[in-house]
């Protein structure tokens, strides 16, 4: 009994260990890292960053909008625009042309929309550009 | 692929739209539905296809579904709004060589009806037939089709209406060289539907409804450098020795409007500006460079406050002089916009103890002048990729000593500045474009560009005590928390900020 007594205790012992061991040996996401230097503890004495930290509130986004084929003798204000409705640009454009500009927008902005008349769409940023076009959405009809 | 269409185009190999010439066409060889549909064609159940069953020329034909059906809405090509012109109605066709009863194509026209207000569309009107001869089996002949333009379609604004017909088997038709006498009017960017007369009061080609300015023949655009409204530009004015951090020397809230015209050139650059706080002891002065824009390129500029007997020197166009770059200095005092509130005060809107003065708000507007070309001498416009915040270089003038300035990390200063300051006391500038205006042991700042307009801090209280995620930012490079500055939960500590507008 004595004996059995000692055994549970070396056991749970060893459990307890190993579950520290392990559970320290877990990586922990980026949020809870970056908690060791939250605003109780960050002193800005101790901030030291990267020289080439360009300390940019802004993203650059290159917008490229691919023109009709064919000229149609369109030419009227392109607008393009944040999600909540924020103008970026604004400027005639003719139907036919491609357009390729670059903004510096502020961060966070992951999808534009585009307006052209009685057309608008929008568009996810991808990696640092945004595409559009004026095609159309087609009803499949065709047999193979 | 474009390219190599648009040179077909040219090259006369390809005639898809000549409106020159008045003929409508559509030979398939742009090569997928989807930009027959964007240029205003509809069609069902035919598709741009290069299989050899159907292809009549090039390298594309149209080849519809198989034709069993004698209804005109099954298989069917509909072209833009045309007005029509005096001639004949063409296009090749064929069959694809497999079983059929029969088949045929039945020419139609559709007038526009103002009333229909998804498609414009009128009821359609056949005015011609073409019957593929019997019999349909294993036949392939390519067939030229002719119908003459009704006399009463003259001049009217119409869509010529295919319908591909049949009974039987399994045949389909291909279709290709159509070309209709007429100007194409339809207009993508409105539903297709015909072009109409725009309202232009001032003639500079933009429609009223989409002009910024509809009574001006110059301006018609703004484009704004801060899409949703003021930034804050906030400095220290220690440098190059270390300041305290709390952003608060000078802070101005800022907005840029690029005006631009018709064909996208900036016309005026319209800068307001806001002064929020002072805590400094310093008469600090404001200006802005615009990099890259020589100083010879702008006529005048209004709206600065400048006070009497000024360190500055000015050109006649109001820039200030001696600069490689157009360069305005808004303010050369902010006592001239930003009054003191008194009472043993060391800045201006910066200890919560004091009531909080309204800054005055300011325009100053850089008039650009007009590119000259002649034979000796061309200068481009200034486009709106000539005036980003990459070329925004916004700085303090130290307490009065023109030689000092404080610009935002990674920025230049202006021919002005004390190049031997550089690199002294705390300032990392090297020469290296990375290092300006960065501190030497930490490569922390002297001024921050947020493009919002934000809150800044008390004074004496470091920016990290009122922006949580601050320190985050800086430290991972940019990566955490680039929305630091916005008003999210656990962002701020409002206890430390003010917001003096």
């Amino acid at each position: 009994m004595k004996n059995k007594k000692r055994i549970g205790f070396r056991s749970m012992a060893f459990m307890i260990l190993g579950i520290v061991i392990f559970t320290s040996c877990v990586e922990e996401p980026l949020e809870d890292n970056t908690r060791m230097v939250g605003p109780t503890e960050a002193s800005i004495e101790d901030l030291k960053v990267s020289e080439f930290f360009e300390w940019k509130t802004t993203q650059e986004i290159t917008v490229i909008i691919e023109g009709l084929p064919v000229d149609v003798g369109v030419n009227r204000k392109l607008a393009l625009l944040t999600t909540s409705g924020d103008e970026i640009f604004a400027g005639s454009h003719k139907m036919h042309e491609d357009f390729e500009m670059t903004f510096d927008l502020p961060q966070g902005i992951n999808s534009l929309t585009m307006k052209y008349g009685a057309i608008e769409k929008n568009a996810d940023v991808m990696g640092k550009s945004v595409s559009f076009d004026f095609l159309t959405e087609l009803v499949d009809d065709i047999e193979p | 692929m474009k390219k190599l269409i648009i040179f077909s185009y040219m090259m006369g190999l390809m005639a898809f739209q000549s409106y020159a010439q008045n003929a409508v066409e559509n030979d398939a060889e742009l090569g997928s539905r989807e930009n027959y549909f964007a240029l205003c064609w509809s069609m069902g159940a035919i598709t741009a296809s290069d299989s050899k069953s159907t292809l009549i020329n090039g390298d594309y034909s149209f080849r519809t579904n198989q034709l069993t059906n004698s209804s005109n809405d099954a298989t069917w090509m509909k072209s833009p709004w045309i007005i029509m012109e005096k001639g004949e109605i063409s296009f090749v066709t064929r069959l694809d060589g497999s079983a059929g009863g029969n088949r045929g194509i039945i020419i139609q026209y559709i007038p526009f009806d103002p009333k229909d207000e998804m498609y414009g569309e009128g009821k359609e009107v056949e005015f011609d037939t073409f019957d593929f001869p019997n019999p349909i089996n294993k036949q392939t002949t390519v067939h030229k089709v002719t119908a003459a333009v009704p006399e009463e379609l003259i001049g009217k604004t119409v869509k010529i209406f295919l319908s591909f017909v049949g009974t039987g088997g399994t045949a389909r038709a291909g279709l290709d060289d159509l070309s209709i006498p007429g100007k194409y009017v339809s207009d993508p960017s409105s539903n297709c539907f015909p072009k109409v007369a725009i309202k232009d009061t001032d003639g500079d080609g933009v429609a009223d409804n989409e002009d910024d300015y509809p009574e001006d023949k110059f301006r018609a655009y703004n484009n704004y450098l801060t899409p949703n409204g003021f930034g804050t530009l906030m400095f220290e004015d220690l440098w190059p020795a270390k300041g305290d951090y709390d952003f608060n020397d000078l802070v101005v809230d800022y907005m840029i409007n690029r005006v631009t015209n018709a064909e996208g050139d900036v016309l005026e650059v319209v800068i307001d500006i806001l002064p929020r706080a002072a805590g400094a002891g310093y008469s600090n002065g404001f200006g802005i460079e615009f990099t890259g824009i020589s100083p010879t390129r702008i006529e005048k500029v209004e709206g600065t406050k400048i006070s009497s007997g000024s360190i500055h020197e000015f050109m006649s166009n109001g820039l200030e002089e001696g600069n490689e770059h157009a360069t305005i200095i808004a303010f050369d005092k902010v006592a001239n916009v930003l009054k003191h509130p008194g009472g043993g005060a060391v800045g201006i809107n910066t200890d919560p103890k004091f009531p909080l003065q309204s800054g005055e708000k300011m325009r100053i507007t850089m008039h650009i002048r007009p590119s000259i070309i002649t034979t000796r001498r061309r200068e481009e416009p200034i486009r709106l990729s000539d005036l980003t915040m990459e070329k925004f270089n916004p700085f303090l003038i130290v307490n009065q000593k023109r030689s000092v300035e404080v610009h935002l990390p990674g920025k230049l200063p202006t021919a002005h500045a004390d190049k031997s300051l550089f690199g002294t006391k705390e300032d990392n500038s090297n020469g290296d474009k990375f290092s300006y205006y960065k501190g030497k042991d930490n490569g922390l700042p002297w001024g921050l560009n947020v493009t919002e307009s934000i809150p800044y801090m008390v004074n004496k209280v470091d920016i990290t005590q009122g922006y949580n995620m601050f320190y985050k930012w800086a430290a991972s490079g940019g990566e955490a928390y680039p929305d630091w500055y916005l008003e999210k939960g656990g962002y701020r500590e409002n206890k430390v900020l003010l917001n003096a507008k």
